[in-house]
């Protein structure tokens, strides 16, 4: 069996948290003033400001289930390992034995797509 | 325009956690593959875990909402990865071992809860267990063992998973 994950699902759990606390935030005071024009808006209004993910009218706080804190615990630990083969293979094609910044940014832009 | 977010929603405390994790998983595979890893690399990548993490954050709770859910489940987050075949199946391993672990879980607790005398008429075949196990599925929703109930549905959920993605 392979290793288990390094990231506890609390770690995870609080860190969704916080970022669903700021995004709600920045939600929040758009739609008291958005509400009176969506109104009056035209649907294509609507649509454009649901996919910025927008304004719903319900505010909502979101949770997430235990198995998707793990999921996403498996998740961090595979981009991690990613991460560091690719930049590895970066790092001994060059015939050196400590990945740097450099074999690092050859790597990121790729990764970042795949990921 | 977008604005460019170079600060991180997350307190520091919560960073530190999250680079001791970093470092270890790091340095682990690093260890594995003989190379030792520059500082600042390291740096570098506690940076880009953390933007990917508060990132996935985003996603899923957008994919929850767009599902009328206010949950975020195992969907949502493999939808995050879905780019990546090889991840997909790997998560999806993980998945099956999280449900046969529950099922596990589900089935002994099950004989804890079973009388003597039911014993007797409940005869132990597989398809009939399978039967058994939904009843009991139900019921437990009903009773105190939320948690229970939460696995088993969430063993559905994996053969649900399973086909979608791995079709």
């Amino acid at each position: 069996m392979e290793s288990k994950s390094h990231f506890e699902p609390d770690v995870v759990y609080e860190t969704f948290k916080q970022v669903w606390a700021r995004s709600s935030e920045e939600r929040g005071p758009k739609e008291e003033t958005d509400d009176a024009a969506m109104a009056e808006a035209e649907p294509v209004v609507e649509v454009i400001a649901n996919a910025a993910g927008g304004p719903s009218k319900k505010p909502r706080s979101t949770t997430a289930n235990a198995n998707a804190l793990k999921l996403t615990c498996e998740v961090l630990k595979l981009f991690l390992t990613e991460t560091v083969q690719r930049a590895a293979m970066v790092a001994e094609a060059e015939g050196s034995t400590q990945i740097e910044g450099s074999h690092l940014e050859r790597i990121l832009p790729q990764l970042l797509l795949d990921f | 325009m977008m604005d460019v977010e170079t600060e991180f929603c997350v307190d520091e405390n919560l960073r530190e956690r999250i680079m001791l994790a970093v470092v270890k998983t790091v340095e682990e595979e690093a260890q594995g593959l003989h190379l030792t890893i520059a500082p600042n690399a390291m740096t570098a990548i506690g940076a880009i875990t953390l933007k990917f993490l508060e990132q996935l954050a985003r996603d899923v709770e957008m994919f929850a909402q767009h599902a009328g859910r206010k949950s975020v489940n195992m969907e949502d987050v493999l939808l995050t990865v879905r780019r990546n075949p090889s991840v997909v199946a790997n998560l999806m391993s993980v998945i099956e071992e999280l449900a046969s672990a529950s099922k596990k879980i589900q089935a002994e607790k099950l004989k804890k809860k079973q009388d003597p005398e039911e014993l007797h008429v409940e005869k132990p075949k597989k398809g009939r267990k399978k039967d058994t196990d939904s009843v009991q599925g139900r019921k437990l929703k009903k009773g105190q063992d939320d948690l229970q109930a939460e696995k088993m549905l969430e063993f559905d959920e994996g053969e649900r998973l399973r086909k979608k993605f791995m079709a």
